[in-house]
């Protein structure tokens, strides 16, 4: 048993704090809320040269061959500073399924130019239904000569509007199971048969609308092997759901920082409102479903970083992190009063991210069911 | 970062188990404590793992606390019965105190005897007005040649009651007694700590029951009690710093012991929903209690890793307050969750004891919901908590110059 960090774990954390509180203001936040593009291009390439978009490559791809654990404390430095970037679907969701099942060929095409920095990529996953298992795809691709054809709506999909390519997770054949008929595709977004609307969400965090119409995509450009692509979408899951539990650990230890300064200030009735029993049981409990949180998704992601199985702990992490961020929010509201609800607080930013976490990747509910299928249920 | 075990750590969990599936547990003496077996507790002692945790030279194995967690993980899943009350108050709390601040004479006398399971020790921390503020304390020693007079009223003293009978087992009940020894400093610089051997009642001690629905508690009074002088653990009016030293209002003084405990019941409440059927359908295909096991899986995981983190922290030497505490309060809450939710997966069946033919798992709920409620207010309850985490973890003004 070993609860601490490394020492260059701590480093990376104490760089990243450093870096994004002087580059990530909550006036940038902000602007990207309203902005087209949803992220700074002049952030995202100082980010690059830090490294981080190489920091789970290997070097000969151009990274620095970090581990999952090293992703971890990245993404809650992210999610504490609420960074609007490309990053996670880049990196997690178009990145790591090109190392882990990509052929020699793709990697090489592919992780140099995602370390530099200099392509978005993101993963076509859900549909209208919403849902996280294999019945949910109904994106079609049917071969015609040496390409597939695709057709089809895929709905949440981040940063889609920027990405230069999509994973899309196809059906191939007409009766898809977990087993077989799922199959991952490359697709560059400037093949024509690709319209893409960005959805109004409560965080502005630009999730995507991708509507495939008879779009064309060269036979090489399938990801891992054909038909058997759902046994890899659900290992990426696990850890896309991990990683976006750290980035909310970070953020809810952000919630909490910020509201114990606040009531050690602000006085009513001649003193500090934290010297209410009421406002300091608030902030416990804020504190103790943080570190449950914490705890659990240590624990996932270390196990992801060994390589061992894990299905439950992963989603216990994200049950656990689901609840805990949205409520560690309300509670920051509460105990801010009125003044947290101004557009110009930080506050009600965490609150908006909260939801927009707790129902991405499948929400407590979805996870509680995993788990009860682990314990044999 | 690390969430495994050594192979040395796996092969003491083995151990522990086989153990536990291979001895017979022998009969419980329900006089003592519902779960104290006079002869597995010595098997256990036997096997030197009552003082695991303590210096090999006092009689112990010099073990850490990551293996004295496991200890009671295993124990507590296989719910073996060596009195876990005794336990903490003897080993947890009574040795580590000792350890650190008794005179040598003191720890080369009871550490190995604690480990052998000849000594028992009980708290005598609680007042009638002392609860929660337990500097308000008010009984007083006074020392007289070469002894101590004592004079007050000490609240809910569990270990009273049990010396009478836990003599025939030739063990003995000492007790471990917070004083006043200074009426005019301030109450943290005025407080002592006394060890002595209560098995049988010192003249001017008596002991009033109190009954409860799950054990039988008391309250001892001392009316010029005389106790020698050589009782006085670490140096007088020192004693209030020793027990805030010691962690005693903010750790589990059974570690481990709840998370095995509820582990293992969580897998009995698993098979007798697959087995229950209701409507014409096995109970584990309804949704709500597929999501209430889960739910109780994700916060008995998360109660392991607190526990185990708060092992490690202290075998590091590292600061336990944060982690103690907050191990602490979810533990407390976790017992009332985790008996109010098997009690409500079970339905009308819940409520039936032991005793009844249709009593489910053997009517363990019903008594866990008895106890479990008490256990979870002893020593520093949840709200008390609240109050020691609110100031001591997050740093926030305390208005009553509260506490440990």
């Amino acid at each position: 048993m070993d609860f601490e960090f490394t020492q260059s774990q701590k480093i990376l954390r104490r760089t990243a704090r450093d870096f994004l509180e002087r580059e990530c203001p909550k006036t940038l936040v902000r602007e990207m809320e309203a902005d087209d593009k949803g992220y700074s291009p002049q952030l995202q390439r100082k980010m690059a040269d830090l490294d981080w978009f190489g920091l789970i490559s290997p070097e000969n791809y151009g990274g620095t061959g970090g581990d999952f654990i090293d992703l971890m404390v990245l993404l809650e430095e992210m999610g504490r500073a609420l960074l609007p970037s490309t990053f996670f679907s880049t990196v997690v969701l178009g990145g790591l399924p090109i190392l882990e099942i990509g052929s020699e060929e793709q990697k090489q095409r592919f992780l140099p130019k995602i370390a530099k920095g200099e392509i978005n990529l993101t993963l076509a996953l859900t549909e209208p239904n919403s849902r996280y298992n294999v019945d949910s795809i109904g994106v079609k691709a049917i071969t015609d000569k040496n390409k597939y054809v695709i057709n089809g709506i895929k709905l949440f999909v981040p940063y889609a509007h920027v990405a230069d390519f999509l994973i899309c997770v196809a059906k191939t054949k007409e009766e898809a199971s977990a087993g077989e008929g799922i199959s991952l595709l490359i697709i560059d977004t400037k093949s024509p048969g690709i319209t893409c609307h960005v959805l109004e969400t409560i965080a502005m965090d630009k999730q995507c609308e991708v509507v495939f119409e008879n779009t064309r995509v060269p036979k090489e450009n399938m990801l891992g092997e054909l038909d058997h692509g759902w046994a890899y979408i659900e290992k990426l899951l696990q850890k896309a759901t991990v990683a976006l539990c750290a980035e909310m650990i970070g953020g809810a230890q952000k919630v909490l920082e910020m509201t114990v300064d606040y009531v050690k200030q602000r006085v009513q009735f001649g003193r500090p409102i934290g010297s209410f029993q009421i406002i300091q049981s608030h902030c416990v409990e804020m504190l103790t479903l943080l570190e449950d949180s914490r705890l659990l998704t240590y624990e996932a992601g270390w196990k992801l970083s060994q390589g061992l199985p894990c299905a439950a702990e992963v989603s216990m992490a994200k049950a656990r992190a689901s609840e805990a961020y949205q409520i560690i929010t309300a509670l920051g509201h509460e105990v801010h009063g009125g003044v947290g609800f101004a557009v110009e607080h930080d506050m009600n930013l965490y609150f908006r991210r909260a939801k927009s976490a707790e129902i991405s990747f499948g929400d407590a509910d979805f996870h509680r069911e995993k788990v009860a299928i682990e314990l044999g249920l | 970062m690390n969430f495994t075990f050594t192979e040395e750590q796996q092969k003491f969990r083995e151990e522990i188990r086989s153990f536990c599936e291979r001895e017979p547990y022998g009969a419980i003496d329900t006089r003592v404590a519902s779960d104290f077996s006079p002869e597995f507790y010595r098997k256990v002692a036997a096997k030197g793992w009552i003082g695991l945790a303590f210096p090999k030279e006092y009689g112990g194995q010099g073990r850490g606390g990551i293996e004295q967690t496991i200890f009671g993980e295993e124990m507590g899943s296989h719910r073996g019965p060596v009195c876990w009350g005794g336990y903490g108050t003897t080993v947890v709390l009574g040795g580590a105190i000792l350890l650190k601040r008794g005179t040598e004479e003191q720890k080369r006398y009871y550490l190995p005897a604690i480990t052998k399971g000849e000594i028992w020790i009980g708290q005598g921390f609680t007042e009638s007005d002392a609860g929660s503020d337990l500097l308000a304390l008010k009984t007083y020693a006074v020392r007289e040649g070469n002894h101590y007079i004592i004079n007050g009223e000490k609240m809910f003293q569990t270990w009273a009651p049990r010396g009478q009978y836990i003599r025939q087992y030739n063990m003995s009940q000492h007790v471990l007694l917070l004083a006043r020894t200074d009426q005019s400093a301030p109450p943290d610089k005025s407080l002592s700590l006394f060890i002595f051997d209560a098995t049988t009642s010192l003249p001017g001690m008596s002991i009033q029951p109190i009954i409860t629905p799950y054990e039988i508690t008391s309250e001892v009074f001392f009316d010029n009690v005389r106790i020698p002088a050589e009782s006085l653990v670490g140096e007088e009016n020192q004693a209030w710093d020793y027990v805030v030293e010691s962690g005693a209002f903010y750790w589990d003084r059974r570690p481990g012991y709840y998370i095995g405990l509820m582990t293992g019941l969580l897998q009995e409440l698993v098979q007798y929903v697959k087995e229950t059927q209701v409507d014409g359908q096995p109970l584990s295909k309804n949704a709500l209690i597929r999501h209430k096991l889960a739910e109780l899986a994700i916060r008995i995981e998360g109660l392991r890793l607190y526990t185990y983190r708060f092992a490690w922290s202290r075998d590091k030497g590292l600061d336990i307050t944060g982690p103690g505490s907050v191990m602490k309060f979810h533990t407390d809450r976790l017992l009332l969750y985790f008996s109010n939710s098997a009690m409500q997966i079970l339905g009308p069946y819940g409520q039936l004891k032991k005793e009844s033919k249709y009593a489910p798992l053997k009517g363990t709920i019903e008594s866990m919901y008895k106890r479990l409620i008490m256990r979870s207010f002893v020593s520093t309850g949840p709200s008390a908590m609240r109050n020691v985490i609110a100031g001591y973890v997050l740093g926030l003004p305390n208005e009553f110059g509260l506490i440990y």
